[in-house]
């Protein structure tokens, strides 16, 4: 039975050292004599020369002298030796190589049958953290005195998009790897338990038919890069990974892989778009070298303090408020529970009783108290006979709210408990999520049946439709988390995040879905999904500086099609 | 007769660049102009009439372009010093007026400071080839009235906050658009021999000609001004009771 170390902290909860500038160049001095290799190296390129000419002016002069020395000239500057390693994958050559003396390193791909060269210009102590690599792509060839520059290049593509694949590499990495956009990508690490998918700005180039290249940069975490050439007739990679871990300790080793694609989801964007420019509208008109879009979560909402959230929370609080773009496309409220009374009992959970006295406001306590507490709440009826509801608690100390779905067909409900402040952020939310039984007047509900917590989304792509000018796409990548991507103007993929997330199977075809956005914005999100009508209704409760809010969500769904994942959390994990 | 002939672009083209531009052509005076319009005579090469004509259109033309290429401080240089422009109900006044509502209140642009209250903001003017509306002079030809009305895609924030508010901001996005028939009733001036824009009221009016490839989105429920400069400090000079409100509802 395989033993595995889940991690002590998963990835967003690691406080990665802050290296300075110089704490990594002395790191890097055991970088130059070039990448660590669990495989044989390649000397295709042994006793070679190149000279690799690109479009935006960078020029690389090589020499090699074996399989693991070369010399190289950036332009007209003065040749320097440096340690590297190559390895082949479908008669392409992939080497990767540090500068001595610098932070840089350049990741080339070298296509010697058709004089082609993608170089992946890296390095270090280019952005505030410095740990994160910076990246320039540059396209070009190979220069020879004999013949004419070829016309062809390398491009950026969207033809990755949408794949999926399970990664082995010769060091015993193995992760699953998702393409669901045209500039991030989703990976999670199954050596490690993959209980959580995580989301890096990633590039995809083009080849040719068989070959890509694909790299990311792990940004917000250890700002290690990932390149690999992948064959996707073979299922092979040759890449190289160059970095920092969580102990700061150096990452510099190529790989090769072998792969199965798991596989692919529908694209959104035009047929003719094959995606070798990326569209989005706010790119400078002079971007800076290594300038890409990278979703940053926690600069556009700084964690708060305690005090700060109390403060907030004084100032406003929102309750459904009538403008909302997460619930462009609600269903409607619906008056179902209007002259109700009940109690919803949850298994060693919270007893609460209800009186539903309007659409809108609603009397609670727990089972046991005389006082009744009002709240304003909406309902929506997902399916016949199938509620779901949301309400804040006020009073409660962390600011509490409910998100309960109530299935008046067979009496069992669920509830999803969620609080304010995590031992990481103040407006961080958390959430229990018990199962539990409705006693009302003519209803009967059972004894030990139970909704459940469930797999039959994970896999699944689906795009979800809020509102005019906003529609985003979750991937459902393991049991425990998903992804969110939105889609830029040319409904290409766009910039994805990720967070915990939990699945429970109320009926057939019926899913209650909820989320936190952990050291993101905070946000809790509660969803019943109805697959027959690919419609949702649901909550969003987070606290921000502008003060504690409970909104309704509603989006249209289209199905985006479905990754095999599951048989990869199956019983066989311990 | 000197005809003016302005580049043009494609509309799809445009629909996809949120610098947006303004589709352009040649303008022809129609047939009913004001009754102060001189016939070109053989002793007469210039048409005082028609010149002042063309510079009404030209200027127009020009309003248009630097709405489109959001040239706000240019474009504020095209009114009269004492210029007025009424717009969802508020009233912009003197040229301090006239630049906070153009040069700091719509520059503020989709991704701005108005994303998320759904404000509308014009995004670009479509001209209708061949457009000639008429133009009606005062008696001393110092002053002149015109209507004219435009397809104009409008966008607005969509009132949404937490990570994907943020991530569609960081990809320049977070709007909605839709097309709507702008009505501009614009009061001229000639100032020093040069014609100024000395009063602009805008109202939407439903589209009446789907242009080419759009998506038909429908319009947005009206916006209208509710506080005044300096409460607000890019907001009107004074309010608009029922004036100058949109006409487009959803």
């Amino acid at each position: 039975m395989r033993t595995i170390k889940y991690p002590k902290e998963q990835l967003h909860r690691i406080a990665f050292t802050k290296l300075t500038p110089s704490e990594i160049g002395a790191k890097l001095g055991a970088a130059e004599a070039g990448p660590a290799c669990a495989s044989a190296y390649s000397d295709a390129l042994s006793g070679k020369s190149l000279t690799i000419a690109t479009d935006d002016g960078l020029t690389l002069h090589y020499t090699f002298d074996g399989p693991r020395s070369l010399s190289i000239a950036e332009g007209a500057g003065a040749p320097v030796r440096a340690g590297y390693g190559a390895l082949t994958l479908s008669h392409r050559i992939f080497f990767s190589h540090v500068v001595p003396g610098t932070q840089k390193a350049y990741h080339v791909v070298v296509d010697l049958d058709r004089h082609l060269a993608t170089v992946f210009e890296a390095w270090f102590s280019g952005y505030v953290e410095s740990r994160e690599v910076q990246r320039q792509i540059h396209f070009g060839y190979i220069e020879a005195a004999d013949r004419a520059p070829p016309k062809a290049r390398h491009t950026l593509t969207n033809r990755l998009e949408g794949k999926g694949y399970h990664w082995v590499q010769d060091n015993g990495f193995d992760t699953l790897e998702i393409y669901p956009s045209a500039l991030y990508s989703t990976f999670v690490e199954l050596g490690l338990g993959g209980e959580l998918c995580f989301c890096a700005p990633s590039d995809y180039v083009k080849l040719d038919d068989d070959l890509y290249v694909y790299s990311r940069v792990e940004a917000g975490f250890s700002g290690t890069m990932t390149v690999y050439v992948l064959d996707v007739n073979e299922e092979r990679q040759a890449g190289v990974r160059l970095g920092f871990d969580e102990h700061d300790a150096l990452q510099y080793y190529l790989f090769n892989g072998r792969g199965e694609m798991v596989g692919q989801i529908a694209l959104f964007e035009p047929f003719d778009d094959e995606g070798t420019t990326i569209d989005i509208a706010n790119r400078p008109k002079n971007p800076p070298k290594g300038w890409r879009p990278v979703y940053r979560p926690l600069l556009t909402s700084p964690p708060m303090t305690h005090a700060e959230v109390e403060a907030a929370i004084a100032k406003r609080i929102s309750v459904f408020p009538e403008r909302n773009g997460m619930a462009g496309n609600s269903l409607p409220y619906t008056d179902y529970l209007v002259g109700k009374r009940l109690t919803a009992r949850y298994d060693g959970g919270p007893v609460l009783e209800y009186r539903f006295d309007t659409r809108e406001k609603l009397r609670w306590r727990p089972q046991g108290e005389r006082r009744w507490r009002e709240e304003s709440y909406r309902a929506w009826e997902p399916a016949p006979d199938l509620v779901f509801f949301g309400h804040l608690l006020s009073g409660t100390p962390r600011h509490d709210c409910v998100a309960i779905a109530i299935d008046f067909g067979n009496g069992l409900t669920t509830c999803v408990h969620g609080m304010l402040g995590t031992k990481y952020m103040a407006n961080e939310a958390s959430r229990e999520t018990t199962f539990g039984i409705v006693e009302m007047e003519g209803l009967t509900p059972p004894q030990y049946l139970r909704h459940r917590f469930t797999e039959e989304l994970v896999g699944r792509a689906m795009t979800w439709h809020y509102t005019k000018g906003l529609t985003s796409m979750h991937v459902y990548t393991t049991p425990w988390s998903f992804s969110w991507i939105i889609f830029l103007p040319n409904d290409a993929g766009g910039l994805e995040w990720s967070g915990p997330a939990q699945y429970v199977k109320l009926r057939d075809d019926l899913y209650l879905f909820n989320w936190l956005e952990e050291a993101c914005n905070g946000t809790l999100g509660v969803l019943v999904i109805n697959t027959r009508m690919m419609h949702d209704c649901g909550i969003g409760y987070n606290v921000n500086k502008e003060g504690l809010s409970i909104g309704g969500i509603g989006a249209e769904a289209r199905d985006a099609g479905r990754f095999d994942l599951r048989r990869f959390y199956g019983a066989q994990w311990t | 007769m000197r005809m003016k002939s302005p580049p043009t672009r494609s509309a799809t083209a445009s629909s996809r660049d949120r610098r947006a531009f303004m589709l352009t052509a040649g303008t022809v005076l129609s047939g009913s102009l004001a009754a102060a319009a001189v016939a070109v005579t053989p002793h007469d090469r210039r048409d005082p009439a028609r010149d002042d004509a063309e510079a009404i259109h030209d200027l127009d033309r020009r309003y248009g372009e630097m709405l489109n290429a959001r040239r706000y401080t240019d474009l504020v240089d095209l009114f009269a010093a004492d210029a007025q422009v009424e717009l969802y109900g508020g009233v912009f006044v003197g040229r301090r007026g006239v630049s906070r509502l153009y040069a700091k209140r719509l520059d503020a642009g989709p991704g701005g400071a108005r994303l998320d209250d759904g404000e509308p903001a014009h995004a670009f003017m479509l001209v209708k080839p061949g457009a000639a509306e008429p133009i009606e002079f005062g008696p001393d030809r110092r002053t002149a009235r015109a209507q004219f009305t435009r397809p104009m895609q409008v966008e607005a924030g969509v009132a949404l906050s937490g990570s994907l508010a943020d991530m569609a901001r960081q990809q320049g996005q977070g709007t909605v658009r839709w097309w709507e028939d702008g009505v501009y009733d614009v009061d001229y001036v000639k100032e020093r021999g040069v014609w100024k824009i000395r009063r602009l009221a805008y109202r939407s009016a439903p589209l009446s000609v789907p242009p080419p490839g759009s998506s038909g989105a429908a319009p947005r429920r009206a916006f209208r001004f509710t506080s005044t400069f300096p409460h607000d400090p890019r907001g009107p000079d004074r309010l608009v009771g029922g004036a100058s409100h949109s006409a487009v509802e959803t």
